[in-house]
């Protein structure tokens, strides 16, 4: 009798529960839209001041084009992965909306894990939808109504090649306000951990359920099974298979763990058809069933209404946060590609500097040794001269006889290809160390377990990865403008010798003749040191070594950009999150009769699904009982961290014992914080990201 | 087996033979000791000395290998449970087989159980594997289509479905069906016909074993199907026994060459990195080193110029209105100062060297600041302490334990500072050091070019002539006479006199000159064969060092990948050749 009421009861609560969750699902609602606007807004604001690199770019002085195409591209991307995700963002809301008014519950769990005869019992449905075992035994999403509740039935996951089944139940549990999550009492598999993880990354608050299997269709079974309905109820074995699963899912997400009510779902189902209506009671009885009926309704009752309020919030956030997360990493790589471009500029000029210097230097020798020996020979061809009357035209020809011309080829040749060759190893290792660097600083990154799957979420192959590394290889495979042939034609001639004066005397010709020769030779150096050298500024130094210098400033600066506009992105989107979760834990302080404790909290951050880190100043002592109601309402851990104003004691309280607060760097200018962690379990990741979004700094190794 | 001809086995046989020789070998001659370890694990031979066939019961975690077990062997000091149970392979004997129990595979939290498992896989002449009515996970099924598709073992293996009475039928036939069709996708390109496939219960049976009531427990024992299964194993082990020897030293060698490859990974990122370092070092030092010859002769060329102009000028003052006491004395300032040229050319060629240096040093430098460098240095240090762990413990540590210690020992000789800021800074230092049996410091310039060099005495005719004066006394004749001799017929004689004189003149200055090019060139290259080839070679040791750190593992990776694909060809063979699965 009493039973009988109290359960009549449960469903008036129910009832006027669901009246509540349809007044806070609309509070939800106007949160999520109006963060999908502010969202918008900061995206507005990135896209504008990309677009305005982009143009400074365009107009720039950048010769070599691919670079230019290459860095729209990256720019690009940036701007319409993040509109793409805003658009999934505002769809998955869209979706939400046309159910504003109904609870959803998503049961969830691997194939043949008792889904459908959930359901079925539950719209006491004819079990056709069940499965006789087979696996995958249902494709399609389907919802039906229970209590005023919307019940949605999924394909199971963790099947083999079942992607696809896959990825329709996770878009309908990220829809849902409550995941019922089944397992079986056969053993555990860690598979089924892991999605039993991202269901609680997602934010979910989870009823487990574990469904007990055993015969009971046919007679001699039913009759087996009936004899000793505790036996497949048996503690010891039972507590044993969810300690197996709880160590699984341990490892995966830290924070407070589920209970899971053990239930033989396929009597209770049996119960209610005709054929077995002789054992219907006791079959209720030995399905334990009940306990799981109670359990969903007092969730909805219990918290409903609050988590309608937090389904909307929990969409919201955690998508950003880990877009934060992938930005702050894309940022960390691209200053990281910046810095090594800064090096090898430097290295660069430097080198610049010394091949001018060298190149003029060997010019000189050269000119300096071919004047040396033609100064020589002037007073011996004066002595046989000076009474010739072709000595112009032989002298003309004893300069030529010296090579001078192609001795100058030769060095012009060499002087190209050692300017080539350095250039192109200076290419080389700008691509090499750029990939080395963009590999290190992926073994700094910490960051907890995606999960939205990447490729179909953030395209993170265009982003600006190794934006550094694309150019750098567009450097290094294409000479920026052709390499001119060192030709002496581009030199021009040295003019010709004339000297047809007549002197008598043998002494004074001679000296005459000299002095003539010694003139021209001053001639001829002058004009070979002028076109040498011209040639060495023209060809080599502005058309080359200019060029890739350039270059490189142009990337250089082009990536620092692209840095700090993630960066700054990432900061603008963690401080939506952090807006987002103040709003939900003053719903939350407000339903734990708590209203008000919220002015204490200076800020708070969350990693949905695990745990909430809130920031108070050191004087204000949080009632443990409020601390307590709230992680149960939350289903989530609360840590509290004192605000002393020292960033590194922050960082160290809300890391815990794994962070020595002594080995901590911080880099205040680019807000990154350096933290030698080693083991980076489950709840040091987490950890370390609640202490990113408190302090804002970018966390690294 | 198939009666395929026997010749043919034999044929097998020998390359077997000879493939396990060959990885036994190639395995037993590396640097790394952990990988002649293991080759120590390859069997000599295709077929062993012992008799008995290794049946391997594999599997999910807690699928029930050790109830079934219990069940066929009727042992009850067999442990069961609901959790992780079995921690290590247990070896039992059942009708002359050997059969062995293992813990099962993908349990994640026990990667030692995985190996323990894979051991016992590859030591099996047939095996057992094991799932529950829930069948495949896509781990599983992974892990199964890898054993039974890409290791071939689909034809040594029976696949057990274990507690069937979790289906809400039962083991029913019509249950057996369904799961049959189930078990398809995962099967491919194998068929569920093509496979011994078995349904039971084994609890059911062990339930049989404690129940009170006969007519119960002659139903759970019929339900239970490990009668029929018991049946089915016996034919197993008797149709494809054979076969499955032959090919498990195959297996053997398989098992052996993966770890062997996984213990040599590929590639080494702060090895790469050290090498892109050095490689730069190496460019920095080769270019200063083609330009100190450059920067010499420009300083030579200079003073050469000079040195002969000023000879040149001397000899144009001979003619027939010199006077002699002034050529002379002209003649010996210009003697004078070829020998201070000599003295501030070896100052010059000093000082330019050592700008050379100087930016070569800048150019190290920025090397050092580079990014790459700043990040290598902390994962160096890392690497060293890593190195300074005993062997053994380092094993556990880190797979790539070899490499660790070669690149610990590589940095500490070659004055890497673990813990500094500027770590690398020592291996990147020109050496300073200058002794017998080291080379010589770059920076001694002054050692090779601070000697005073006296160009005069390498000059020919100063020698001959014993020194300058007599030169002059030379000259001193030809003027005279000249003066003497106003004859339009000596005239002619004493203007090729003069001539000759003058050519001689000019001469001695360009020997000279000539004497002090030479002297500095060999000082240059003296200095650049005992600082500069020293330096380089080093950095080229340094370079082959760090490469054969890596080229080694990059063949050794390469052969024992060649070798695994040849022993799973030759499994293949036989299983085209023997029989079906």
């Amino acid at each position: 009798m009493n039973k009988i009421s109290s359960e009549e009861n449960a469903v008036i609560n129910l009832q006027s529960a669901l009246q509540q969750c349809q007044e806070s699902a609309r509070r939800g609602y106007k949160i999520a839209s109006d963060n999908i606007k502010e969202t918008a807004k900061a995206i507005t604001i990135v896209s504008k001041s990309l677009s305005a690199c982009l143009k400074i770019h365009d107009e720039g002085a950048v010769r070599t084009p691919e670079i230019v195409e290459q860095l729209k591209r990256q720019f690009v991307s940036v701007v319409s992965e993040l509109e793409q995700l805003q658009n999934k963002t505002e769809k998955d809301l869209q979706e939400r909306k046309i159910r504003l008014d109904r609870f959803s519950i998503t049961l969830f769990g691997r194939t043949m894990a008792g889904k459908s005869t959930l359901m079925e019992i539950l719209t006491h449905g004819d079990g056709k939808s069940i499965g006789l075992g087979a696996q995958r035994t249902t494709r399609d999403v389907r919802s039906y109504t229970w209590n005023g509740l919307e019940v949605t039935d999924v394909p199971g996951v963790a099947a083999f090649e079942g992607e696809e089944d896959e990825e329709l139940a996770f878009h309908s549990a990220a829809q849902a306000d409550l995941v019922i999550f089944l397992i079986t009492d056969d053993a555990p598999q860690p598979i089924e951990a892991e999605c039993f993880a991202q269901v609680r990354r997602l934010g979910k608050p989870i009823v487990g359920i574990c469904n007990v299997k055993t015969a009971v269709d046919e007679p001699d079974d039913l009759l087996l099974f009936l004899r000793n309905s505790n036996r497949p109820f048996e503690q010891n074995r039972l507590s044993e298979i969810i300690q197996q699963f709880n160590a699984f899912a341990d490892r995966l997400i830290p924070g407070k763990r589920i209970q899971f009510i053990s239930t033989h779902l396929r009597s209770r189902f049996l119960a209610g058809k005709h054929q077995y209506s002789e054992y219907e009671a006791k079959l209720i009885e030995a399905s334990r069933f009940n306990v799981v009926e109670q359990r969903i309704i007092s969730e909805v009752s219990g918290r409903g209404s609050f988590l309608r309020i937090k389904s909307f919030i929990d969409g919201a956030v955690a998508p950003i946060l880990e877009l934060t997360d992938t930005l702050l990493d894309f940022s960390a790589q691209n200053s990281a590609s910046g810095r090594v471009l800064i090096g090898k500029h430097r290295q660069l000029n430097e080198w610049a500097k010394i091949f001018k210097s060298d190149g003029l230097n060997r010019i000189d020798t050269l000119i300096a040794k071919l004047m040396d020996s033609l100064r020589q020979d002037v007073s011996d061809f004066a002595e046989e001269h000076y009474e010739d009357g072709h000595v112009g035209e032989k002298w003309n020809r004893h300069v030529q006889s010296t090579g001078i011309n192609e001795k100058s080829e030769k060095l012009l040749t060499h002087l190209s290809e050692d300017c080539k060759k350095a250039m192109q190893e200076i290419a080389r290792e700008l691509k090499s160390e750029l990939s080395k660097v963009a590999d290190f600083s992926a073994d700094k990154s910490i960051k907890m377990d995606g999960v939205f799957d990447a490729k179909k979420w953030w395209n993170r192959g265009t982003v600006a990865l190794s934006a550094g590394l694309v150019l750098a290889a567009i450097i290094y495979g294409s000479t920026p403008i052709g390499w001119a042939a060192a030709a002496v034609s581009v030199l021009g001639w040295l003019g010709s010798f004339l000297f047809d004066e007549r002197e008598n005397k043998a002494d004074k010709a001679r000296e005459k003749l000299s002095k003539k020769l010694n003139e021209d030779i001053d001639k001829i150096e002058r004009n070979r040191k002028r076109q040498l050298s011209d040639w060495f500024f023209n060809e080599l130094i502005k058309k080359q070594v200019d060029v890739l210098l350039s270059d490189i400033r142009t990337i250089e600066s082009a990536l620092f950009e692209l840095a700090d506009a993630q960066r700054a992105l990432a900061w603008t989107l963690n401080k939506r999150i952090r807006h987002l979760t103040k709003l939900l834990i003053k719903e939350g302080l407000k339903q734990v009769n708590a209203s008000g404790m919220e002015y204490h909290l200076r800020s708070v951050a969350r990693v949905p699904g695990c745990a909430n880190m809130l920031l108070i100043a050191p004087e204000i002592k949080f009632p443990e009982k409020i601390k307590l109601d709230l992680e149960r309402l939350l289903g989530e851990s609360v840590w509290f961290v004192i605000d002393n104003g020292n960033p590194k004691s922050i960082l160290s309280q809300a890391i815990g014992r794994r962070c020595d607060r002594n080995k901590i760097s911080i880099e205040s200018k680019l807000k990154i914080a350096h933290i030698p962690l080693d083991e980076l379990d489950a709840l040091t990741l987490t950890r370390v990201n609640l202490a990113q979004q408190l302090t804002e700094l970018h966390i690294t190794k | 087996m198939n009666n395929t001809t026997s010749f043919e086995i034999l044929d097998w046989a020998t390359a077997g033979n000879d493939l396990l020789k060959r990885a036994s070998t190639e395995l037993g001659n590396v640097p790394s000791e952990k990988i002649r370890d293991l080759a120590k694990q390859i069997p000599a031979a295709v077929l062993a000395e012992d008799e008995t066939i290794k049946l391997v019961f594999a599997g999910q975690y807690s699928a029930g290998k050790s109830t079934i077990l219990k069940a066929l062997t009727g042992r009850a000091d067999i442990a069961t449970g609901a959790g992780i149970t079995t921690q290590e392979a247990h070896v039992y004997e059942w009708d002359g087989v050997c059969v062995i129990d293992t813990p099962g595979v993908h349990t994640e939290l026990r990667p030692d159980h995985d190996e323990i498992s894979y051991q016992a896989i590859s030591s099996a002449d047939l095996l057992v594997f094991v799932v529950t009515n829930e069948l495949f996970d896509s781990h599983l099924a992974k892990h199964f289509r890898k054993l039974a598709i890409e290791k071939d073992k689909a034809h040594e293996m029976m696949l057990v479905v274990n507690k069937m009475r979790r289906c809400a039928t039962g083991n029913s036939v019509g249950m057996q069906d369904i799961i049959r069709e189930d078990l398809r996708k995962v099967l491919a390109p194998f068929s569920p016909e093509d496979m011994r496939i078995c349904f039971i219960d084994a609890e059911s049976f062990i339930d049989s074993q404690h129940e009170n009531d006969s007519e119960t427990a002659a139903m759970l024992r019929k339900k239970s199907g490990i009668e029929v299964f018991t049946k089915e194993l016996n034919t197993f082990v008797r149709e494809s026994g054979m076969a499955g020897r032959y090919t498990t030293a195959l297996y053997s060698l398989e098992q052996v060459l993966q770890e062997a490859l996984s213990v040599e990974s590929n590639g080494d990122n702060d090895v790469d990195a050290l090498e892109e370092l050095l490689l730069q070092r190496r460019r920095a030092l080769h270019e200063t080193r083609d330009r100190i010859p450059r920067t010499v002769e420009k300083e030579i060329q200079n003073v050469g110029t000079q040195i002969r102009q000023d000879g040149r000028k001397v000899a144009d003052l001979i003619n027939g209105n010199a006077d002699q006491k002034e050529v002379n004395n002209e003649l010996q300032k210009a003697q004078d100062r070829v020998q201070l040229h000599a003295d501030n050319c070896g100052k010059s060629i000093e000082r330019a060297i050592e700008q050379q240096v100087g930016e070569l040093e800048e150019t190290v430098r920025n090397i050092l600041n580079s990014e790459l460098a700043k990040e290598l240095v902390p994962r160096l240090n890392h690497r060293i302490q890593e190195a300074n762990i005993s062997p053994e413990a380092m094993g556990r540590i880190n797979k790539a334990a070899d490499i660790s210690q070669k690149l610990g020992k590589f940095l500490i000789e070659n004055s890497f500072k673990a813990g500094g800021s500027g770590a690398l800074g020592g291996m990147f230092k020109l050496s300073q050091y200058s002794g017998t049996n080291a080379h010589v410091a770059v920076k001694a310039v002054g050692q090779f070019f601070g000697k005073t060099f006296k160009p005069w005495e390498a000059v020919k005719w100063a020698k001959l002539t014993a020194n300058a004066g007599r030169v002059l006394a030379v000259v001193g004749t030809v003027l005279t006479i000249y003066l003497q001799f106003k004859e339009e017929a000596d005239a002619a004689q004493l203007e090729v006199d003069l001539r000759e004189s003058r050519a001689s003149i000019r001469g001695g200055f360009n020997d000279a000159a000539h004497a002090i090019e030479m002297h500095f060139d060999k000082a240059t290259g003296t200095y650049i064969a005992d600082t500069f080839d020293p330096e380089i070679e080093s950095v080229d040791k340094q370079l082959a060092e760090l490469r054969e750190m890596q080229q080694t593992r990059s063949d050794l990776f390469r052969n024992m990948g060649e070798l695994l694909e040849e022993t799973r060809q030759l499994i293949k063979v036989l299983h085209a050749n023997t029989a079906k699965p």
